[in-house]
């Protein structure tokens, strides 16, 4: 699984070269994906109907790591309690997470080799490509906050799924309100 | 149809549901209703499995400009334009199709004919015949529907065209689907199916590639794939955003909305040489780039001055200026093909499609609540757009005069994220 990510890392820069994307500007430690990987094309599977197949090899950076049990056990409750919710069309953390992202902070600040993938999601009220944005800002909000409590750059990434991940599928205020989110993804 | 006629009858704002289960037409009618055809149900339809005057029928009843009439219970149904008497056809008709479907070479021979209606004289305007193999017989039906809203209007037709779209099914194996089809959903062509999303379908102007969206690698990324062969090209993988492509009118070029310096901004790709080059550079959301008509302008939306508006950008000289000024929110613009204006969505209590023309006049076209991402008919006829209804999000058309307006049949999960394709090469 590690050499497989390995050969994703390659690939990746490979193709950051090929595409003339140097990602050296101010904001990168904030927004450098250290998953970023996956060639794209070239082994994908296809279905009876022709649809080429992608997105399936979905592994985890930390997946690899060597981590003592007292730490694996602390990511696995992590890894149940990483969600903050947002108000309509807000970015700023509510008053309420702030035990959780302490929580978080004090396992990473722990085990520094550990990478987090920020998610950011918004509702299906307006555009899907403002929602993007919006679900960006969230996203970074939260990058920032652990910033500020002490996290290395290096451990973060974030993307923005805007409305494209709803938590809950309806289409009223009681599921907006499940997907107006962040998720803190190990 | 069964209720077309009493609706334009009424000349009021009213609706008609109609009688076709996978259809769904309501007009919202008009002091003026738009003008009367019957398309008669063709000689040998039983034959084949597409109802020809049906798709005609179909067709022309989305463009706003034509309210066909019910074929049910004709008091005639003839099939030879010498067989055409005004006086079986309801008042105020004014054209007749007529048409016959016989064995031929190739599988089918159609043979179809256009009669004008007037006072008690019948002409005979345009006809035409075709060797049809049975699996083209809706492509045909499409291409008929063409030269009748051509010649009557001057306006070529837009039936054969295809789009874009998104559909999701939550809880499949590959809940994200980017497919093709007809422009009213028939024949759907799976192009990718995904684990994670798939969004913002566009085409080249040579309707053979789309871009799009991937979010495949966890994170997301433009990519080109060639309709035909499948093959496909990452264009760009920067940190952060990469979203919203949109081709050039000439083809060569992306606009795309990238935040890897931080915030979202426009920049430009040039799809050959993959030279980038930034178009907004401000602290505030810039997103949505859509090309203007000629390639010479750019509009977006920015939250630059508070709310989001549309700006446009030009390519010429630089130059931005606001061009949207309702108190609300503006998002989505998209030029008319025909330079008579924009769509827009506009934010207000909801989200509805809009049409802002040349002279500043602004107008709603849609009225649900959850309408988004427009996209306009290369002949600027019809506009497509997502919406939410009996709590699916699924597709509409809406004629631009805002008079006809229909939802597609979504099947499968939901349908989001329409893109009309150019006029296809024959």
């Amino acid at each position: 699984m590690f050499k497989k990510l390995a050969q994703y890392l390659v690939l990746g820069v490979f193709a950051a070269a090929l595409n003339g994307c140097a990602t050296t500007d101010d904001a990168g430690s904030l927004v450098e994906d250290p998953l970023n990987g996956g060639s794209g094309t070239g082994n994908d599977g296809i279905l009876e109907d022709g649809a080429v197949i992608v997105g399936e090899n979905y592994d985890s950076y930390n997946d690899g790591l060597h981590l003592t049990d007292v730490q694996r056990a602390k990511l696995q409750a992590l890894k149940q309690d990483g969600t903050i919710y947002f108000g309509y069309d807000r970015d700023d953390i509510p008053e309420r997470y702030v035990s959780l992202l302490q929580a978080h902070a004090d396992f990473l600040m722990s085990a520094p080799e550990v990478k987090i993938i920020i998610e950011g999601h918004t509702d299906e009220r307006g555009t899907p490509e403002y929602n993007i944005a919006l679900g960006e800002r969230r996203a970074r909000s939260v990058a920032r906050y652990l910033l500020n409590l002490g996290v290395t750059p290096d451990q973060i990434s974030i993307v923005s799924y805007g409305e494209e991940k709803p938590q809950n599928f309806g289409h009223g205020e009681s599921a907006w309100s499940k997907n107006r989110r962040a998720v803190i993804s190990y | 149809m069964k209720f077309l006629g009493k609706v334009i009858g009424a000349a009021c704002l009213c609706m008609g549901i109609n009688a076709h289960a996978e259809l769904n037409l309501e007009l919202t009618g008009g002091i003026d209703s738009g003008r009367k055809i019957t398309v008669v149900p063709f000689g040998g339809q039983n034959m084949v499995s597409v109802n020809m005057a049906k798709v005609v029928n179909d067709d022309l009843s989305r463009t706003g400009i034509f309210a066909p009439t019910s074929n049910t219970n004709l008091r005639s149904n003839p099939h030879r334009p010498q067989d055409v008497r005004t006086s079986d056809f309801e008042l105020g008709t004014e054209v007749v199709v007529i048409g016959d479907i016989t064995t031929g070479t190739r599988g089918f021979s159609v043979t179809y004919h256009v009669v004008a209606l007037n006072g008690t004289n019948a002409k005979h305007l345009f006809g035409n015949h075709a060797e049809v193999p049975a699996s083209q017989m809706r492509t045909y039906a499409h291409r008929i529907s063409d030269t009748i809203f051509e010649k009557l209007t001057e306006i070529k037709g837009a039936f054969s065209t295809k789009i874009a779209y998104i559909r999701t099914v939550f809880g499949s194996k590959y809940p994200y689907e980017l497919c093709i089809s007809d422009y009213d959903g028939a024949n759907e062509n799976r192009l990718v199916v995904s684990t994670q999303p798939l969004m913002s379908p566009n085409w080249s102007p040579d309707g053979k590639k789309l871009a799009y969206v991937s979010f495949e690698n966890r994170k997301s990324e433009i990519y080109v794939i060639d309709i035909a062969t499948k093959a496909r090209t990452k264009i760009t993988s920067f940190a952060g955003l990469n979203s919203n492509p949109k081709w050039s009118p000439d083809g060569r070029k992306l606009a795309m909305v990238l935040s890897k310096d931080g915030n979202p901004e426009i920049y430009v790709v040039d799809v050959n040489t993959r030279k980038l080059s930034r178009v907004t550079n401000n602290a505030a959301i810039d997103t949505e780039p859509s090309w203007s008509p000629s390639g010479d302008a750019l509009y977006f939306v920015s939250e630059r001055a508070g709310k989001a508006q549309v700006y446009k950008f030009s390519m010429l000289n630089g130059g931005v200026q606001k061009v949207t000024h309702q108190p609300a929110k503006n998002l989505s613009p998209v030029a008319m093909p025909d330079g008579s204006g924009l769509v827009v969505v506009n934010q207000n209590s909801g989200f509805t499609v809009s049409k802002q023309d040349n002279s500043g006049a602004f107008y709603a076209l849609s009225r649900t609540g959850l309408d988004e991402s427009p996209t306009v008919a290369p002949n600027s006829n019809m506009i497509m757009y997502s919406t939410v209804s009996g709590g699916r999000k699924g597709l509409v058309i809406v004629s631009s005069d805002g008079r006809s307006r229909w939802s597609m049949d979504r099947g499968r999960g939901e349908m989001s994220q329409p893109a009309w394709s150019p006029y296809q090469k024959k």
